[in-house]
């Protein structure tokens, strides 16, 4: 055994006098599920405090939905209501009426919000960006290209606006019914977010904008705490406003 | 009559040659190397909720340190990274800040990290303050924070030894701008990641690495932006990179994904989705070998699918 060591020891100084290294020769890989039938007692102790408290808050229930809400493109259910909430709410607001309302499909964090209870901790999944309701008041081809951008993308949540999407590019598009004009002004609300140039948005950067300090968040709570006060649930929007040629 | 030394000379060679090929090759000239790895956890601290969705009762942070302990329990030289957007997702970072994200990371034993476009969403000040509860680092090459308070809350690069094997980590950043609010990110200047990272790499291999690591959080591949920067684009123009863990994308692979760099040597690139949903893992078996040889066998990697 002694020799045996004596050996080993002597050929690792001939393998490090050669100045080897490892070398990776093959790589087994997996990608598994992580199931909660498995769960660290340790970290449930340390989440706790966090969860109970947080609990309290997020099961309070906002509305009740009619539909399950859907994230699609071009057009889904859910990004609807952000749409239609932050248009409703910028009005409420900045006490002005308002063209239209766009959001980034981005800015839509969950794929399907279920009928039934809407609670707050849903609609912090669904927006959980501290973004801002911002207003801003664009000429036609500076919205315009805002929209062309939205349909190269394959189409974002708007309210009051209309188009179809036609290989990547927006035509037919309609801002209350009618047909957009370049040289016309239209007050759109969005978030500070794009409002900024966010999400390749360079044709808004440096323009400016209005802004009160109110989070899309409480728009989209405050729009959807109306119908809940008036007792009845939340119906989703039935009317096509983006669509895909052929 | 032979002298003594001769013998042991003649004696040392003949068990060589005779025990090379299986206990000194097993014992001394293999190694193994498992790596566990997320990315985009976006503060899922709890299982995706049972309400019919399609990721239902998976992920959380209790059932990913069980998942790791039973890998740490049977596995000697374990290796945990993640590839950013560890913020931003569930009421916990809003209202925490993403203290619970990072103070579990640490229990889990986290090795490394970089950062991705939702770790500033807090701001920087918050990121710096969040980074107190850690004792891993943010690796990252590509960004620069001086004069911010992150300054000096992440590095360029990072080596782990783990037994016997020198790993060499390094990072890369996604391009900020018109990504991140420009009041959450002020100051934080992005290089296009190629040659900072090749640099890196570079450095780490020449410092004697047998494996070099980039944490990714470029996204895996953007074919309607070709010309966009991605994991693959990074991992055909790069040099002395083995494998690159990636993020952004949100991408579930089902295999990882082996790209020829620039000199035709093989970069594997592997993402595990996103929420904490999987663990991706890979197992690296190094073999001992010497400079002429490293070339050649770095070429002939092969790839095998775990046997669960």
């Amino acid at each position: 055994m002694r020799f045996h060591s004596f050996i080993l020891i002597a050929i690792l100084t001939v393998l490090i006098g050669c100045k080897g290294n490892y070398v990776p020769a093959s790589v087994t890989y997996s990608s598994s599920e992580v199931q909660m039938t498995k769960a660290d007692s340790g970290m449930i102790a340390f989440l706790k405090s966090y969860k109970d408290s947080l609990d309290k808050t997020m099961s309070r229930v906002v509305v009740m939905l009619e539909n399950d809400l859907e994230k699609k493109q071009p057009q889904g259910s859910l990004g609807d209501m952000m749409a239609d909430a932050m248009l409703a709410q910028a009005e409420k607001i900045y006490g002005i009426p308002l063209q239209a309302a766009v959001m980034n499909y981005g800015g839509i964090r969950l794929p399907v919000v279920k009928a039934g209870a809407f609670t707050l901790g849903k609609l912090y999944e669904v927006h959980p960006f501290d973004n801002l309701l911002v207003v801003m008041k664009l000429k036609g081809d500076v919205l315009l290209k805002l929209l062309q951008h939205t349909a190269l993308k394959g189409g974002w949540p708007v309210a009051g606006i209309s188009m179809v999407i036609r290989n990547r590019k927006a035509e037919d598009v309609r801002i209350g019914g009618a047909l957009i004009r370049e040289d016309e002004y239209y007050l759109v609300a969005l978030s500070d977010y794009l409002a900024t140039g966010g999400d390749e948005m360079g044709m808004l950067k440096g323009l400016p904008y209005q802004n009160k300090n109110y989070l899309i968040r409480d728009a989209i709570h405050d729009y959807l705490r109306d119908f809940s006060v008036k007792g009845i649930a939340y119906p989703s929007n039935k009317e096509t406003r983006v669509v895909y040629a052929e | 009559m032979q002298s003594r030394r001769k013998f042991l000379y003649n004696s040392a060679l003949a068990v060589a040659a005779l025990a090379l090929p299986d206990w000194v090759a097993a014992e001394v000239a293999r190694k193994r190397l498992t790596i566990l790895h997320t990315n985009d956890t976006h503060s899922r601290m709890e299982p995706f909720p049972m309400d019919g969705g399609k990721y239902q009762g998976l992920g959380g942070v209790a059932a990913r340190a069980a998942f790791i302990e039973e890998v740490r329990s049977s596995e000697q030289n374990v290796l945990l990274l993640d590839a950013g957007d560890i913020f931003q997702g569930t009421p916990y970072f809003n209202i925490y800040k993403g203290e619970p994200e990072m103070k579990a990371m640490q229990r889990m034993g986290y090795d490394a990290c970089t950062m991705g476009n939702h770790d500033f969403d807090g701001g920087l000040e918050n990121f710096a303050q969040q980074l107190t509860h850690v004792h891993f680092p943010v690796v990252i090459c590509n960004y620069d924070f001086i004069g911010t308070v992150m300054e000096h809350k992440y590095q360029p690069y990072h080596i782990v030894h783990r037994g016997g094997l020198k790993i060499g980590i390094t990072g890369v950043g996604i391009q900020l701008e018109g990504l991140v609010g420009e009041s959450l990110s002020q100051g934080v200047k992005y290089a296009d990641p190629i040659t900072p990272v090749n640099q890196q790499a570079a450095y780490l291999k020449s410092k004697g690495c047998d494996l070099v690591i980039c944490l990714s959080h470029l996204g895996y591949e953007y074919p309607k932006q070709p010309e966009k920067i991605s994991d693959v684009r990074l991992a055909a123009a790069s040099d002395n990179i083995d494998l690159i863990i990636g993020g952004h994308t949100h991408t579930f692979m089902d295999a990882p994904v082996v790209v020829n760099n620039i000199k035709g040597k093989e970069v594997v690139i592997h993402q595990a989705g996103w929420g904490g949903i999987k663990m991706g893992r890979i197992e690296y078996e190094f073999n001992f070998g010497f400079p002429k040889k490293v070339e050649k066998k770095h070429s002939n990697i092969t790839l095998k699918k775990r046997v669960e």
